[in-house]
This record gives structure tokens, C-alpha cells and sequence, in this order.
């Protein structure tokens, strides 16, 4: 898998090209948009993370180029305009995805690999399991060392969520975005209680955890 | 330097109103002039016809009854024209009496050889001139007749020496009203002119443009004052949302360099660091949503919060929110519930909405405490949507009512607890986008009622699907 990371900021870039390498990717930078253009025109990535204000040729532009080439790789955008308007602005020119500045790597890496895995269509699992745990999708059932648990909807679509993406940090945005498919910030963290909710269906009766928070990021299944 | 004025000049709008005025002007003076001596030369043509239908009616009577006849009526006293008649011995045989036409040499008309066409002779006095026609009679007789027409040609030259000399102060009026209306006209233009340099040059946006009356060009001094107003209160919206922001992010972020540094200094180990690190990642994700939500705030108060406006079923709405708090409401151990009819809608931006309700909700469920319960009801009144948010908590004492509304404030209760203290601004300023309007009651150990009045929206019309 390889990615091309077009980002003028260099402490940004080597942070995000660092994260990638280290989750297993090939990546390459650029540090302006020509140069960006340039690379991705040669067709050869699985997927751009892309800033929109770059310096020669701004991130929207580029997209559009790309497109237009008939490259249809997944595309994120990283912008530090927080706008709905931008956002809507940023996805209607092609691109897949949309995070505001500043961002959580972790959130960026599993949006790009659930991109990667939607535009490589791998096919749908049946079943998850970490660990002890399993998860039927089609029953809709989960068990832990075979002892069947009772999940409500929204615990339910929790643990798949976490489930899909096993040991990855998922932030409460992407919770919140993903299980209520809102994008607001309520005050009293709801994402906390249901999170706690699971524990308490999935974890307290074991000695080893499941479910790993990492404070000031996010939550994540984990077996180890 | 007078070249640059007048080119200057030229290109104001006074000038060029002027000069149209005073051309208009002056055009249509010339023009009623120019039909006025084009009806005079008519007239001095007439008086020719005149002369020469006498001089028919002349020849026919002495063709008729003979000269005698001819002579006769020609001395009559009636005959206003002069008449010569003249023998075929080339001898004056009558001439209209010398009294009546003194002013002419009459001994020159009869030394004068009788012309065919037009004869002119000019008085001896003044500016008169006899015009004179013939024609021949039998047995060589001649006959002349003639006119004075003095007042014609003169009146013809006094016009238009006197339409030169009147020229010059059509001119004058022309220019002198042009310019006085002119400056009239433009006077509401230069006081927005004025008004507007003043504020480019000081930066003072208090400046308004006096309006008198209401024309086009004074409805415009009110719309730049509304434009004034509007871009006055962006930007002291601006101004204090940056005032806001500098200061309360300075506490966040002092918090965060006390834990980088005492990380840096202690000698707590990898454990330790960690600790810290995670501290700093949850601190600026405080940071983050601080930020985020003074920046909403301030685009809802100064009005640039871009609302999609559209109806919104209330019922769902307060449905989707209640549900969403239904675990939290739980872990609190209050009980929520609704009395909302199905089909109220209001105008309002969904996601917006939902924030608010979310936020009141969610103020409700965690000042409420155990045992406690939270009622949401809603119902339409006259053009608005009433909800009401009544929870059985502690209540706000009355001291503090007004403050709940301040950015980062926080009433004692909620010291404790976890929360930025910027949900009712947020709130507040939210429900005033709308057009809408926030009310709180609240008695001190019984609990409080946020009521919001939103404006209603027409039912939405579903289409209707055959099934």
C-alpha cells in the first residue's frame, strides 16, 4: 500500500508520513501542490492525504486535476477551515473525506484505511472476533468465551464499529459521527456512557479488558 | 493649474448636470426663437401676396371700366397702398398723395424706370422700405402698387439682434439654475460621499448620512446606513469574539504548559510521561471544542452562523435528542419524558436545533440528579413553536439568573462538573439566530423551565404516492 501525503507544513508532514510508515504504508511527500500534481499523476497510490491550502496549486485544484485524469483512488482532505461549508465544498470536488486541523493521527489512519478497504472491496465478514469476543452480523448476536452477551442497538453498532477496526484508536467524533451519525459536540460526553455501558456487557466479568481508552483520544478493541 | 481644475471640473457630476441643464436650456430658448422668426418671414412673405393681389384686383378694374375707374379708387381714401400709375409717355399720370408716404423719395420711384419683379425704396428717415410691384395696363399705361413694410423687415432685424442680446443671459439663467439644481439634486450624494471619506480616512464607523425625505437618493443614505449598522455590529462581533477567545484560552492553555513543564522537570519515568502526554492530548482537545464553540457562538450572535433554514418536525427532533441522552439519563438516574404532538413543525437549521436541545437537555439530565425527572414539552402557538425543558433539580437562585446566559459562566451547582460553561451562550445566541427566543423560570428546590418560543413552519406537503 502505497500513500502520497501533499502537505507544505514539514513538522505536520513528517508526523503523518511517520504514523503511516509505521502502520505498514510506503509514503511518499510533497511540499507544494505542482510537485504533489506531478506525483500523483503518475497513478500509482492507493490512496492521497492532501492539505488544501498549499502553496502553487491549493489542494481543490489538485483533486479536480487528479480526477480528471481518471485517477479514483480515495482522496482525504486535511483543512483547518472547520465550515460545514468547506466540508461540503472540500467532498463535492471528489475528495472521499474531510478532517479539520487539528486532527488525532489515529483518526486519521482509520478513516484512511476504511477508505482503502472500501475502495479495494474486501469482502464483507459474516463475523468479527477479538480475542474471545465474537460478533454475528447477520444474527446480530454477541458471545464472549461462548457466553452469549445482550447488546442494545447503540451498544451494538459501538462494539461493531470498534470491532472493524480491532487495536485502532477511534476518537468520540468518529463514535458520535459513526453510531448516531451526528457531528456535534454534546456536552456531557454520551460516547463515555455507552462506552461504559460496554464495559460493563463486555469486560467486567473477565479479568483481561477488551476495551482500552486512551485518554485524550479515544477508545479501541484491543486482545493484548 | 486651471487646466487641471477645469478637468477636474469636468468630471464631476454637478458639472455635467449643469452643462446638460443649460444646454436643454438654452436649446429649447433657441428653438422657440427659431419658430418665431421662421412665422415672421412667413408674414413679410404674405404682405408681398397682399400687394400683388391688390395689384390683380388694380389691373382688372382699369382693364374693366378704364383708367379713370382706376385712379379713382386708388385716390379713394380707404386705399391703404401706394399707387403710381403711369403713362405710356413714360409721365406719372396718378401717384398716391406724397402726405401719406412722406417718409419716401417719391421723386426717386418716379425717376426710377419701372422694374418687372420687386422694387425697394428706403425711406429717407429711417430704416422703412417702400415695396413696390408693377404691371402693365392697356394702350402702354403701367401700374404700380406697393406697400410699406417697414415694421416687418425691421421687427425681423430687431429679432434677431435682439435674440443675440438676450442669448447671453438665457445663457447665464441656463447655467445658474443648472448649477442650482444640479447642486440640490446631488447634495444627498455628497453627503454619502462625505460620510464615507470620513470613515475611510478616521475609522470611526459611528458616522452616519443625515436623511432628508424620501426619494431614490435618500432611501440609498438609509440603506448605507443600515449597511453601516450591519457592518458595525460584525465588527464589534469580530472584536469581541477575538477579545473572548484570547482570554479564555489562556487558562486552557497555561494548564497545558503546567503539565508539559512539571513532566519536563519531574523525574517520573516513562509511566509518568505518558501520564503527562495524555494529559496534554485531553487538554487540547478541551482547547479544540472551546475554540469551536466561541467561534459558533460568535458567528451566531453577529448573524454570519450560516443557518439551512427549512421546516423541521419537532416531535422527531425531541425524539432523536432524547434518545440520544437516553443512556446518560439513565447512569443519572432521571427520568425522561415527552409530550410533543406529531405534527408541529418549526423553521429552523436541523443540526443547529438539535445542538440546542441537546445542550438544554443535557443541562436538564445533569443538574437534575438520582431519582429526579426531566419533561419536555412542546406545542404550537399562534405563528411559534413552544418547548419547554422542565427538569426537577436544585434550580438556579434568582441572583444568578442573569449570569447563566455570560460565556464561561458557572452557577455553584456546576462547579463539579464536567462541561465548558459556554452551553447556554451558545444556546442564547443560537435560538436568536433563528428569530427565536429563550426563557428560563426558576424556583430555588424545585427545579427550572427552559422555554424556547421558535418561529412554526408550514406543515411540510408530502406528496402523495399511489401505493
Amino acid at each position: 500500500m502505497r500513500i502520497l501525503v501533499i502537505e507544505d507544513d514539514a513538522k505536520i508532514a513528517a508526523f503523518v508520513a511517520k504514523g503511516l510508515k509505521q502502520a505498514g504504508f510506503a509514503v511518499d511527500q510533497a511540499a507544494d501542490g505542482e510537485e504533489g500534481l506531478q506525483l500523483a499523476l503518475m497513478g500509482c497510490y492507493d490512496a492521497l492525504v492532501i492539505d488544501v491550502m498549499l502553496p502553487r496549486l491549493d489542494g481543490l485544484t489538485l483533486i479536480n486535476r487528479v480526477r480528471q485524469k481518471g485517477i479514483d483512488g480515495p482522496v482525504i482532505i486535511l483543512s483547518a477551515k472547520r465550515s460545514v461549508d468547506d466540508r461540503i465544498k472540500g467532498l463535492q470536488t471528489g475528495s472521499d473525506d474531510y478532517l479539520t486541523k487539528p486532527f488525532s493521527f489515529s483518526e486519521l489512519l482509520a478513516r484512511l484505511q476504511a477508505l482503502i478497504r472500501r475502495s479495494t472491496h474486501v469482502t464483507e465478514p459474516s463475523r468479527l472476533t477479538v480475542g474471545d469476543l465474537s460478533l454475528d452480523l447477520f444474527t446480530r448476536e454477541a458471545a464472549r468465551a461462548d457466553r452469549k452477551i445482550e447488546l442494545q442497538p447503540r451498544e451494538f453498532a459501538l462494539l461493531e464499529y470498534l470491532m472493524r477496526n480491532p487495536g485502532r484508536v477511534l476518537s468520540k467524533n468518529m463514535i458520535m459521527e459513526h453510531v448516531w451519525g451526528y457531528d456535534f459536540d454534546p456536552q456531557t460526553n454520551v460516547v463515555d456512557v455507552l462506552v461504559c455501558r460496554l464495559r460493563n456487557k463486555v469486560d467486567r466479568d473477565f479479568d483481561r479488558k477488551l476495551i482500552h481508552t486512551q485518554r485524550g483520544v479515544g477508545y479501541a478493541v484491543k486482545s493484548s | 493649474m486651471p487646466l487641471n481644475l477645469l478637468s477636474g471640473l469636468r468630471k464631476t457630476l454637478i458639472f455635467r448636470l449643469t452643462l446638460s441643464y443649460s444646454l436643454i436650456f438654452v436649446a429649447s430658448t433657441m428653438m422657440l426663437f427659431g419658430l418665431s422668426y421662421f412665422f415672421l418671414t412667413v408674414s413679410v412673405r404674405d404682405n408681398q401676396k397682399i400687394i400683388q393681389s391688390r395689384l390683380k384686383k388694380f389691373t382688372s378694374l382699369a382693364q374693366n371700366e378704364g383708367i379713370p375707374a382706376l385712379v379713382q379708387a386708388a385716390g379713394d381714401r380707404r386705399n391703404k397702398f401706394f399707387v403710381r400709375v403711369v403713362g405710356p409717355d413714360k409721365k406719372t399720370v396718378f401717384m398716391s398723395p406724397a402726405r401719406s408716404w412722406s417718409k419716401f423719395d417719391l421723386q426717386m420711384v418716379e425717376e426710377r424706370p419701372v422694374g418687372t419683379g420687386w422694387q425697394y425704396f428706403h425711406a429717407r428717415t429711417d430704416a422703412d422700405v417702400l415695396e413696390v410691384t408693377s404691371a402693365h395696363l392697356a394702350n402702354g399705361y403701367t401700374l404700380q402698387v406697393g406697400n410699406d413694410i417697414e415694421d416687418r423687415k425691421e421687427i425681423l432685424e430687431d429679432f434677431r439682434e435682439t435674440t443675440i442680446a438676450v442669448m447671453i443671459p438665457i445663457l447665464v439663467i441656463g447655467l445658474a439654475g443648472g448649477a442650482f439644481f444640479a447642486f440640490r439634486v446631488t447634495r444627498p450624494i455628497r453627503n454619502l460621499v462625505q460620510i464615507t471619506q470620513s470613515i475611510v480616512e478616521t475609522g470611526n464607523m459611528d458616522a452616519r448620512v443625515p436623511v432628508v425625505g424620501d426619494d431614490e437618493l435618500n432611501e440609498l443614505g438609509k440603506l448605507f446606513n443600515r449597511v453601516l449598522e450591519k457592518i458595525e455590529t460584525l465588527v464589534q462581533g469580530m472584536r469581541g469574539a477575538l477579545d473572548n477567545v484570547a482570554h479564555d484560552l489562556r487558562t486552557p492553555m497555561a494548564r497545558l504548559r503546567a503539565i508539559a513543564e512539571t513532566a519536563l522537570q519531574s523525574d517520573s519515568g516513562r509511566q509518568g510521561r505518558k501520564e503527562a502526554l495524555m494529559a496534554c492530548l485531553e487538554e487540547s482537545e478541551r482547547v479544540l471544542t472551546l475554540l469551536n464553540t466561541l467561534m459558533d457562538i460568535s458567528e451566531a450572535e453577529t448573524g454570519t452562523m450560516k443557518l439551512d433554514l427549512a421546516p423541521v418536525n419537532v416531535s422527531a427532533l425531541i425524539g432523536e435528542i432524547v434518545e440520544l441522552y437516553e443512556y446518560v439519563a439513565e447512569a443519572e438516574d432521571v427520568a425522561v419524558s415527552c409530550n410533543v404532538p406529531d405534527d408541529i413543525f418549526m423553521r429552523a437549521d436541523r443540526n443547529r436545533m438539535r445542538q440546542v436541545l441537546a445542550n438544554l437537555l443535557d443541562n436538564a439530565v445533569k443538574y437534575t440528579g438520582p431519582a429526579g425527572s426531566v419533561v419536555i414539552e412542546a406545542r404550537a402557538r399562534d405563528d411559534q413553536i413552544v418547548i419547554r425543558v422542565q427538569d426537577s433539580g436544585a434550580g438556579i437562585p434568582p441572583a444568578e439568573i442573569p449570569k447563566i446566559w455570560h460565556r464561561l459562566h458557572r452557577g455553584d451547582a456546576s462547579r463539579s462538573r464536567p462541561g465548558l460553561g459556554l452551553g447556554l451562550s451558545l444556546v442564547a445566541a443560537v435560538v436568536k439566530a433563528h428569530n427565536g427566543r429563550i426563557a428560563v423560570e426558576s424556583t430555588l428546590g424545585s427545579g427550572s423551565v427552559f422555554t424556547l418560543y421558535m418561529p412554526a413552519a408550514p406543515q411540510p406537503v408530502k406528496l402523495s404516492v399511489a401505493v
